[in-house]
């Protein structure tokens, strides 16, 4: 049976690698692949977990404070808890050029989905339209990748826009915040029919609620922001131990993938890795490969693998990131009510707002924020730190937020290249970015629309809260190598097969011809099983 | 760290926690924001203002209210407001032995808005006052930077 190798060890990479190794193939992984930390405490609760911990402090803040979150308008409300910081690590000498797009990667085992939020947002044939293939095929993925790693969801309102698949798991029990939410919704959804098309439901999510394999249901710790200690929440590197587990595979990390070489037949012969830690590199054969790195380091791989070959410097254009918008509110009718800690941390809900052209949905995930830090909004409200500390925790349980997600399109003006030094051994990667010349009318119609169905449901956004994120920032990168049927340059086939380099495989969201506005990781782990089933 | 940097901090700790908190830091708290100071350069002020700013907070709760008035409208960078929100923090990720609790107000929601919109009008009276004293202090004390700055 052929040896493949795969770079990267993100949702595409390890449910790629799964499917390969359920066939028999010998699968070798090239990763960076720092670890996560072992859990702490895992029994505890998140409010026991503040009593039991000698020094809760450095937990929640981090060793050098760096979970303080201090007043900087260009700083999110909330980054990425210093239990997580692994995931952002970085190789040294690793750089990035970037215009118009703050990106993020992450060489951590499991990649950057090991701080994802769990949404599962199976696209649906209108946004497929583009992709080289049938819904139909998809829509096994859906099921399969769901048998995997659990998902939660219901046959709701929400179902219109995402399909429904087998496999699907019952929901969690809703906080009370989201309960009060969901119960006025089902009193006043014909007005936001009728009047903004717009629809809330049940989210799905890569949650346990019931066991599955050695993973146990949610057991409600309140302790998802900071990573699930007991594993109900799922991650990546679940899936990769499970490789792990197997004969036939062959995890190899501290090793960043910096290029591939080819021979006269534009066969991939192998891939040369560096130590991250430093050194020589080596080179890794095979007889297939498949760069699964996330669109934007595979790309790198991809150009630099060309660069050294032929010498030529490419633009790969399409890059596609989905714009979210942070919209914070507040309930009313939720004021002055105490909250529960233990509970589910992220999005219980969602909410759609349909357009004309089917690729043209908005969608928001709401978060009813429960032990998420409160310093952050404290921070941000006009009155003094003693004022609005009594604020916020007398709205606690009343304080949401709505992250709205736009789609995007590949254009030619957004682009991917390399910045190389003279003599060569070093590569930057260049990123360009601009928006859609009527991205500001799109804004401010899902914005209105948002802050219409949030008041029609009892909710408020504060002035001033409202907050736009930079491209970059949502993480669902795509766009650079699509799937194309035609076999036009740098593009791949139906089945992620390189149109230059024969056994060559982009498992990633580079290949994604369009990029609705939902978050993409389900579907690169169901396209991902996809090309294993189809092309291996 | 110097002691006397020590002692400052503590004493700064204690006025600001017994503002936003209405009691005297515990040693762990204590200790937590000191080792913020030593190991993050984000609290260290700059500027005569700024500093002045601290210095008039530090001087007892009541001060440290009124110059956060201010300060939380127009000052929201300064190395003050930096150190509040440090506590704030250092409150909330503790114990509730020793930071925050979680506990809600209790009254019926009619009479909790009474108190915030009481609390407002309490803010906006300080936030004037607050205004007639830093205000004119920012301006001197801009001027005098600007001079030296010139000077050099």
């Amino acid at each position: 049976m052929d040896s493949v190798l795969i770079v990267g060890s993100g949702p595409s990479a390890v449910h790629f690698a799964l499917s390969l190794l359920r066939k028999n193939y010998r699968v070798t992984m090239l990763d960076v692949g720092y670890p996560r930390p072992p859990a702490v405490n895992p029994g505890d609760s998140f409010v026991s977990l503040k009593e039991n911990l000698s020094d809760p402090v450095r937990y929640f803040l981090g060793e050098h404070y760096e979970g303080v979150v201090l007043p900087n308008p260009a700083r999110e409300f909330y980054g990425i808890p210093p239990s997580k910081d692994y995931v952002l690590r970085q190789p040294a000498g690793f750089g990035v050029n970037a215009s118009g797009f703050a990106p993020f990667f992450s060489f951590a085992q499991g990649g950057i989905a090991e701080a994802w939020t769990g949404g599962c947002y199976p696209f649906n044939a209108a946004e497929i339209a583009d992709f080289p293939f049938d819904f139909a095929e998809l829509e096994r993925g859906y099921a399969e990748v769901a048998a995997r790693i659990g998902v939660i969801g219901a046959p709701d309102d929400l179902a219109r826009f995402f399909p429904l698949h087998e496999n699907l798991l019952a929901p969690l029990d809703l906080d009370a915040h989201s309960a009060q939410f969901m119960s006025v919704y089902e009193k006043r959804k014909e007005w936001l029919h009728r009047r903004l098309r717009c629809y809330v439901g049940r989210t799905r999510i890569a949650t346990l609620s019931r066991d599955l394999a050695a993973r146990k249901k949610c057991s409600y710790l309140g302790r998802c922001l900071w990573g699930c200690p007991s594993e109900s929440f799922y991650t990546p590197s679940i899936t990769l131990r499970e490789c792990m587990a197997l004969p036939n595979f062959t995890y190899e990390p501290g090793w960043r993938v910096t290029h591939f070489t080819f021979d006269g037949a534009q066969r991939v012969t192998s891939l040369v890795a560096e130590p991250a830690a430093g050194g020589a590199p080596r080179e890794f054969v095979g007889d297939r490969f498949a760069l699964a790195a996330g669109a934007l380091s595979s790309t790198k791989i991809y150009l630099q693998s060309v660069f050294r070959a032929t010498g030529e410097r490419l633009e790969l254009h399409g890059l596609m990131d989905n714009r979210q918008i942070l919209m914070p509110f507040v309930n009313l009718r939720m004021i002055g009510k105490p909250y529960n800690p233990e509970s589910y941390q992220y999005h219980q809900l969602g909410l759609g707002i349909e357009s004309d052209d089917p690729k043209g949905y908005v969608h928001g995930q709401i978060t009813t924020l429960k032990t998420a830090m409160l310093h952050p909004i404290a921070a941000n409200l006009p009155a003094d730190l003693r004022t609005a500390a009594f604020l916020v925790h007398n709205m606690h349980a009343a304080l949401g937020i709505v992250n709205v997600n736009l789609h995007d399109t590949r254009r030619e003006g957004n682009f991917v290249s390399l910045n190389v030094d003279a003599d060569a051994k070093d590569s930057r990667l260049v990123i360009n970015y601009a928006p859609e010349p009527g991205e500001v009318h799109r804004l401010r119609d899902a914005i209105s629309k948002v802050r219409r169905a949030l008041l029609h449901l009892g909710c408020i956004v504060p002035p001033g809260m409202l907050h736009v994120r930079p491209m970059g920032a949502s993480v669902h990168y795509a766009g650079t190598l699509p799937m194309s049927r035609a076999k036009g340059r740098h593009t791949t086939s139906e089945t992620c097969q390189s149109h230059e380099f024969p056994n060559l495989f982009i498992v990633d969201g580079a290949t994604f011809p369009f990029l609705p506005a939902k978050n993409i990781t389900f579907s690169l782990m169901a396209n991902a099983v996809r090309v294993a089933s189809r092309a291996f | 760290m110097m002691p006397t940097h020590a002692t400052h901090l503590h004493r700064e700790c204690e006025v600001f926690c017994r503002y936003l908190f209405g009691r005297a830091p515990g040693d762990y708290i204590l200790e937590k924001y000191c080792q913020a100071h030593e190991r993050s350069s984000e609290y260290f002020s700059a500027g005569a203002f700024d500093h002045a700013l601290l210095s008039v907070a530090s001087r007892g709760p009541a001060f440290a209210r009124l110059a956060d008035s201010y300060a939380c409208l127009f000052a929201r960078y300064s190395a003050f407001r930096r150190k509040l929100i440090l506590l704030f923090s250092i409150l909330e990720s503790a114990s509730v032995r020793h930071g925050f609790s979680e506990d809600v107000d209790g009254s019926a929601q009619p009479v909790l808005f009474a108190k915030i919109v009481f609390r407002g009008v309490l803010f906006a009276l300080r936030l004037a006052l607050a205004c007639l004293l830093f205000l004119p202090m920012r301006l001197a004390l801009g001027a005098s930077q600007a001079a030296t700055e010139k000077g050099h």
